[in-house]
Parts: structure tokens; sequence; C-alpha cells
């Protein structure tokens, strides 16, 4: 087993930059980047993964509420085609099918394989693994540990990762590809410590870097969402799809400010917890979409008796799909029944026994605890809408994860198709596993395919180095926090929850100025560990991202799932037949296109529209 | 607005000498260290009023969940992101943890954690389709057990209080056994405890712990650390007879 040093070198030279070679580089340690890695190892390849936290600290152990597989272990009735219609009923339909209908049929055996390696999940009395209930899923479906699913995913694929082979270049940020011709061969990045580049070789190069969260004010994302994964697949020619649906999470902390936007997992409503206004009504029972109505609880009596475990009674109304619940609260607060602090209630006290609460949800009984002072067994939570999750992301093959770039591939949050315009609760989880497996193998298809070793420009190394050392070499220029807190400002006031024509080509404008500071920007200090340098340097990614999903916002005159706009109300059904891709122009200006989607086959169209009952009884 | 002084220990480079630095930030009821170390970012001015290099510092998840960011904050290690300065005597006096390498101001070299980690073998390594690791029915007993360890969230916090575990010892310290103890809770971990345990034999195992059980106080899960290393100094001696016997 090698060494693994987080410093890995003393720079004795400027001059000299270190290449390290692999058949597949893995840009990201998440849930999709280490299950990439373990497929691309166990197919031979020698995998580095490159992550610019340490390993361990990626954004997917912030995951609480668990991974959706219909596994049936709670609800005999669930198969892999109820779990696939709710996911395209959740994501209205715009999903890639292929995608779905992979994701849904795959993701129990990715889950049982998690065992296998030593993950642990909570069981039911019967010993099988326990299934929660979450918005959108007709059964419970999410395996979880407690509320802390992402901590144990992630442990389990890294040391499995480990035993099998992957090499690891931790706090090693990825700044631009190499590519050789059209194809995928390389990319530069920097140690973080040391501020030295270095050139990672790759015959093929896999993406797996999350979503671009930090371009809000109020995000459940950390540090890590600044989109690089977008910004370096746009700027190499890739096409990045669906940028306009951001899912913004119903319940974030709101209260103190400097933890405003912190996640409350759904599971608090999957176990029993209600959203109240400050009138102390159950405001959900008013904003039931008639394409739901069928399945979801009517009065408080019938949602009281779904909660008891009565397996005739529909859901309630708090457990419908995010974009509803978030618009639901987001109207409450306008209308001045919001909390205090500008959120809503969300109270399980009342519901749910103190030493329940402590056992099912231990971290947010801490979170709550430790951050704001507030017992969640004894008091209710205020919550509010929080930006969370990219659905859009780099456009890939279904089956093979590659992008339109050869030999780059994309799994996990950064790709984009699989979710359509809304993700249901848990379905990231599942999809990392099944993606990043797809990815890993995908890569090995295109490895071996490969008649001769791509090559590394050095004109192109040079220039990538050169953007990031501007940055400290200006003689003075702006400083890169501001310009994000800016970048921020324009995204949560203009291209939010609801939005509208005006408001988007003002943020266009103003993204248009961004523009002009980011290209500026000045980072006091040597490349040693400086924070100023690695902020400014994930400026121009943060500002892809917020352009992609703005341009493609103001193009989709529609509501659907997460992109909602107050001058298109409604779903539009012409604008069920297109994705909104963007990519780099030739004249390096952002193009926008509808593109037509491809004809699902008959036979998923079959299972998405079916209705429920037919499936339950296993009629079609 | 009301403002807090932070007294922080710099470094520029891990072979540099330290200094400390006071700042004075702005400060609402409710903050974290966190937040706090984030308004220096944004402004680095120090409370003399001159501008300085901004205070490096790891940060991840901001909820509690990766450990990234343990410092010793008025001399106890804690997480950042989830201490809140309201409670904190003034003024806050942050440092590095010193049982690692300073690589920059509040940032330290975990590495020799990792290759304990991997060292140790804690990490398991059942093959594909391995037909001996299928699945598990964990008891009650083992579940809550699991859980417990399971919630170690690698910050370190646990070896910065242990006194066995500094640069003169090669001890592995608390959450390294508490992993092992985890793998051997498992079937498909106990398939290969042999190996682990002889590492656990070896300088630096389970032997060099002096049962002070700074470890169990400083641990932010709570995770009982104390009967976790117990268990595994249980199993060593187990093995010991056993391997005596042959
Ligand atoms: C608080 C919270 C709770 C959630 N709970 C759930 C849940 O219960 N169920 C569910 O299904 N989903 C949940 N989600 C969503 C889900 O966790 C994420 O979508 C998912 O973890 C993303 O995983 P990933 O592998 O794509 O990327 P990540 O885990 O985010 O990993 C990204 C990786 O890329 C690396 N990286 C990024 N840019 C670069 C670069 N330039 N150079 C080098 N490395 C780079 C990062 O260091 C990191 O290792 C939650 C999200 C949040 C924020
Ligand atoms: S055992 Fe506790 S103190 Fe030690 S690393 Fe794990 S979580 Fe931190
Ligand atoms: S930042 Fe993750 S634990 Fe503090």
């Amino acid at each position: 087993m090698g060494e693994y040093k987080i410093r890995p070198y003393i720079m004795t030279d400027i001059s000299e930059i270190t290449t390290f070679e692999h058949d597949v580089i893995i840009v990201g340690a998440g849930g999709a980047g280490l299950r990439a890695a373990i497929e691309s190892c166990h197919q031979g390849l020698s995998t580095g993964v490159v992550c610019k936290s340490l390993l361990g600290k990626a954004h997917t152990v912030m995951a609480e509420g668990g991974m959706a597989a219909a596994m049936g272990n709670v609800d005999a009735r669930d198969n892999w085609k109820i779990h696939f219609r709710d996911t395209m009923r959740g994501g209205k339909f715009l999903n890639n099918w292929r995608m779905a209908e992979r994701h849904a049929k795959e993701a129990p055996d990715r889950v049982r394989e998690l065992e296998e390696w030593g993950a642990v999940f909570d069981r039911t009395l019967s010993g099988l693994i326990s299934q929660r209930n979450f918005g959108g899923h007709r059964y419970p479906r999410l395996a979880h540990v407690g509320d802390r699913t992402g901590l144990e995913l992630i442990r389990t694929l890294q040391d499995y990762a480990i035993h099998q082979g992957m090499k690891c270049y931790m706090e090693c940020t990825a700044l631009d590809l190499l590519k050789d011709g059209e194809r995928v061969s390389g990319l530069v990045g920097y140690f973080r410590e040391t501020g030295r580049f270095v050139i990672f070789k790759a015959k093929a190069v896999v993406f797996a870097t999350g979503g671009a969260g930090k371009a809000w004010q109020v995000t459940s994302n950390s540090w890590e969402y600044t989109g690089d994964g977008y910004g370096m697949a746009y700027e190499a020619g890739a096409d990045l799809m669906d940028m306009e649906f951001t899912q913004f999470h119903p319940t974030g902390m709101v209260w103190p400010p400097s933890v405003r936007g912190i996640l409350v997992t759904e599971g608090v409503r999957g176990d029993g917890g209600i959203l109240l206004n400050n009138k102390g009504e159950r405001f959900m029972f008013g904003y039931i979409p008639p394409k739901f109505a069928a399945e979801t609880a009517d009065t408080v009596e019938e949602a009281n008796r779904w909660l008891a475990g009565d397996k005739s009674a529909r859901r309630p109304p708090e457990l419908l799909t995010r974009d509803v619940v978030a618009r639901a609260i987001n109207a409450e607060v306008k209308g001045g029944r919001g909390s205090p602090h500008g959120g809503v209630f969300l109270d399980i006290a009342s519901r749910v026994p103190a030493d329940v609460i402590k056992k099912k949800l231990p971290s947010m009984y801490h979170q709550f605890k430790e951050l704001a002072e507030l017992d969640i067994t004894k008091e209710p939570m205020e919550v509010g809408p929080t930006c969370h999750y990219f659905m859009g992301g780099i456009r890939v093959d279904p089956d093979s994860q590659m992008s339109t770039i050869p030999g780059l591939f994309a799994c996990g949050e950064c790709s984009g198709g699989m979710h359509g315009a809304n993700r249901l609760g848990g379905n990231s989880l599942s999809d990392l596993i099944v993606f990043g497996r797809l990815a890993g193998l995908g890569a090995k298809e295109y490895v071996r395919s490969l008649k001769n070793s791509p090559r590394i420009n050095e004109s192109q190394v040079f220039s990538i180095i050169k953007r990031a050392t501007s940055i400290l070499n200006r003689e003075k220029g702006t400083n890169p926090y501001l310009v994000h807190e800016d970048l921020q400002k324009v995204m949560q006031d203009n291209v939010g929850i609801m939005r509208q024509e005006e408001e988007m080509k003002k943020a266009l404008i103003e993204l248009e100025r961004i523009k002009e500071s980011v290209s500026q920007v000045k980072a006091e200090g040597t490349s040693q560990y400086n924070a100023a340098w690695h902020k400014a340097l994930d400026l121009r990614n943060l500002l892809i991202s917020a352009e992609a999903v703005t341009r493609g916002a103001l193009m989709r005159q529609e509501s659907r799932g997460g992109h909602a706009r107050l001058d298109y109300e409604g779903e539009r059904d012409e604008w069920l037949a297109y994705n909104v891709v963007s990519r780099k122009g030739s004249d390096g200006k952002m193009v926008v296109e509808k593109i037509k989607r491809p004809e699902p086959p008959e036979e998923l169209k079959k299972i998405a529209y079916a209705k429920i009952e037919d499936l339950e009884i296993g009629k079609i | 607005m009301e403002t807090i002084t932070l007294k922080i220990k710099r470094q520029e480079r891990p072979e540099a000498p330290y200094y400390w630095e006071d700042f004075k930030v702005s400060y609402t009821p409710g903050m974290t260290v966190t937040a706090l170390l984030t308004q220096i970012q944004k402004k680095p001015i120090n409370d003399r009023g001159e501008a300085t290099q901004s205070v490096v510092y790891e940060n991840g998840c901001c909820q509690g969940a990766c450990g990234a960011c343990t410092m010793l904050i008025n001399g106890r290690p804690r997480l950042a992101c989830s201490t809140i300065a309201d409670h904190l005597s003034a003024p806050i006096v942050l440092e590095p943890l010193t049982k690692f390498p300073v690589i920059r101001d509040l940032v330290v070299d975990r590495s020799r954690f990792f290759n304990d980690l991997i060292r140790a073998s804690s990490w398991i390594s059942s093959d594909f389709n391995n037909p001996d690791a299928g699945l598990v029915i964990p008891s009650e007993s083992i579940q809550k057990s699991y859980r417990e360890l399971s919630s170690c969230t690698f910050c370190g916090s646990c070896l910065e209080a242990c006194p066995q575990y500094n640069s003169r010892s090669s001890f592995v310290g608390a959450a390294v056994i508490g992993q092992i103890r985890l793998i051997h809770l498992l079937p498909m971990g106990r398939m290969e405890a042999s190996q682990r345990l002889s590492i656990m034999m070896e300088e630096g195992g389970v032997e060099d712990c002096g049962h002070v059980g700074n470890c169990v106080k400083a641990c932010p899960e709570g995770i009982d650390l104390r009967s976790a290393i117990a268990r595994i100094e249980r199993e060593v001696t187990v093995e010991a007879v056993r391997r005596l016997l042959g």
C-alpha cells in the first residue's frame, strides 16, 4: 500500500511541473467519483482520483436522509417500475428516460453491494435493510443510516477504493482540461498547500465534481460547490444541459444568520414532521397540485392515519415534491404568514416522542441544539428554502456517461439528465452509485478502444498556468470575496425560486459586469496555501454556471419542476419536447439552444403514465 | 454592532516560526467560530488596523459532519463550524492542532492519521462477489455499537487529547482502534482480523494506550472509545494465546 501524502513534494524549481500518468483520472472523491474509481480499478485500469478537499470530506458526507432503491423491504408492493414512475413524475417527465430506467433497475443491487463492502444500514424488525418515507416516493424507499447516510457511504466507498488500488491526490484542485485534437488528454491542477502546478496525463477523465450552489447567498452547499466541473467542461467545448433546473430545498435553517441555508433533512417530514404558518395552520393542504391530488391526503385526519401506518391512507401534503413545498413556503412568507425570521415552522416535537426523534434524527437534534440552541423535541424549528441541488449538468450518453467530448465522462450531481426538472430526495445518492459505476465502465470501453495514447500539448498547459498566476501577479485588482458576494446577490435576487424575464435580463447585464471584475481579480501574497487565490480561481466556474442557469431559465418559457416563472405559469406541453443546452460559441460567448428530445420507448412511456394500481398488482 | 476579539496563532510555512495576531471582528449572537474566521478572510485587517495575510483554516460541510474544521478553541480541540462564540470567554484563542505538523495558520498535515488507518488495515478489502461476504443480519446490540463507532468523522480530536499520541511515539490512537473494532463487528471484517491484530500487537498498537480516557471526553460524537479499546485489547490477548497454542 503506497504512502498517502497530503503534502506530496517540496518544490525545488519553479519551472519544474510534475506529471502523473494514469489510464483514468477522476476528479472528485464524493460518492460518484469513488464509485467510478472502484469500477475503473476493478477493470484493471490505473486510476487516479483528484479532489480539492481531504479524502472523506467531500460534499457527499453531508447527505442525511438516505438513498432510494426499490427493494420493497418495508412495503412489498414496491418495485423498479414504481420507482421509475415516481422519478419521472417528480422530474415532470423531462428526465432522460434511459437514465431513469437504469437508475430504478440498478439501485437495489448497488445498495446491497455496499453492504458487501462493509456498510450497515438501519434494519427493519425482521433484519432487512430498513427504508424510510421521503417526498415524492410512493413507498418507504430510502435505505439509510440514521440521518448520516452520506458518512457511511463515503467511508465504505473510500475504504474499498483504497484497497482496490486507487491512487488519491488530495487537496489538489483541477484547473482545466487538456486536449489532443478533439479528445481529452488530461488536465492541469494545483496542490492547495504549496500552490504547485501539476499535470495529470490520462486517456480518459471522469468528472464527479458536484454542483454550484455557492452561486446563491442562501445554500445548503459547502465551499466546494463552485461548479468547477461545469466551468472546465464548458471551456473545453462540452454541452451543459437543463441548467435552468435548480432545486431549492424547502427546509433550510433560517436562524441564526451565520448558519442560514444549512439543510434540515426531509427525513423530519418523512418521519412525521408538519409545516405550520404563524397562524398555526397546516398550510400545505392548500397547495396540492391537481396532478398529485389523487395520491395525496386532503384532510388532517387522513394524513394522521398515514403516519400511524394505515396503508389505505394517502400521503400527507408535506411530502409533495420539493419544488411544490418550496414554492408554498415562499408564498406563505411573502403573504405575511411567516415565522419571526422569515421562514415557516417545522414541527416534529408535538408529533413524535422525544426519544424516537433522538434515535431517528440524531444529527438534526444536535444541529439545532448546537447551532440554534433549540431543542427540536420540545419546540418547532424555523425553516425556509435553500439552494440545494443542480438537476442540470454536463450532457452525457445515458449508458456510457461520456460527454460530447471524446474521453470526458461525467457522473453524479455534475452530470445532467437523470433527474429532469426536479430531483426526488434520496435519488441522488443512488444516482451516484449507479452512474459512478457506469462511468467507470464507460471509461474502460473508451480506453480499450483507443489506438494510441493522447499527447499533452505544452502550450495549453502554459496558458492554463498563466491564467492562474496572473491573479497573483497583477499589481492591484478586485477582491475575490467581494466579487463572489456580488455574484451571489445577483443570483439570489434575480434568479431565485420565482423567476421573470425582466429580472433575469437584469441578471445577465450584472453578470457581464461581474465578468469584468473576475478578469481583474487580485489575490495578495504568494501561491503557498493562499485562500484568496483559491477563491479567485473558483470565480470563473461560478460565473459560467450562473450564466448557464440564467440563460436557460430565460429561454424556457414555462414553469416546470425546479424552474418556476411568474410570467409563464404552469407546464406547457410544447416545452416537454425540448432540453435547453448551453455551450461555448466560436466567438467565446455562451450559446444556448433548444434541442429536441428523443421519443421515449413505448414500454417506458406506458409505465411512466400508468395508473398506480395497475403497477401495484403487476398488470403492467 | 458588537465586536469580538480573536487571538490567532499563525505560521506562514511549515518551517517558519509562529506568532500571534489579534483580530477584532463584528459579531452577532449565534455566530460560529467558522463564521468569525470567514469575516477575517473577507477583510484581513488586524486589531492594529494593519492589512495582513488572510487567515487560513480548514472547513468542509459546516454542519459537524465531516470533521475537517478541528482546531484548538480556547485550548480544547473542537469543531469550529459547530462551536458558537456566545459561550466562549473572550478573547477567543484559536490554535492549530498540536499533534500534526502545521502547514499554514490553522491548517495541519494529517497524513499520519490517514497512513495509520491504511497501515492498520482498518479499511475492508473484501473481494467482489466474495461468497462469504454476503448480507448479514446484525443483532440489535451489534447495530447499536456499529452505529456509534461508524459516526466517527475522523476529526482527530481524540488524537489531540491523547498524551500517548505524539511525535515521539508511533501510537495509532483511539480513532484507528475504534475503526478496527467497527470492522470486527462484521463477519467479513473478522475474516482478516488476524492480520489487523498483528499490527495492534506491534509497537504503536493498542498496547501503547495509557488508559487516560481523554479521548472519550474530546470526541464530539460521544463515541465510547474506552470500551472499543478494551475490546481490541481482549482480541489481541485471545489472538496471542491462540498463536501460542498454534
Ligand atoms: C446537506 C445535504 C444533504 C443531502 N442529503 C441527501 C440525501 O439524504 N439523499 C440524497 O440522495 N441526496 C442528498 N443530498 C444531495 C447529495 O448529497 C449530493 O448531490 C451528492 O452527494 C453529490 O455527490 P457527487 O459525488 O456528485 O459529488 P460530491 O460528493 O459533492 O463530491 C464532489 C467532489 O469533487 C471535488 N471537486 C470539485 N471541484 C474540484 C476541482 N476543481 N478539482 C478537484 N476536485 C474537485 C470535491 O473535492 C469533491 O471531492 C444532500 C445534499 C446536501 C448538501
Ligand atoms: S473517534 Fe471521535 S474524536 Fe476521534 S476522530 Fe472519530 S469523531 Fe473525532
Ligand atoms: S466543517 Fe465539517 S465538521 Fe466542521
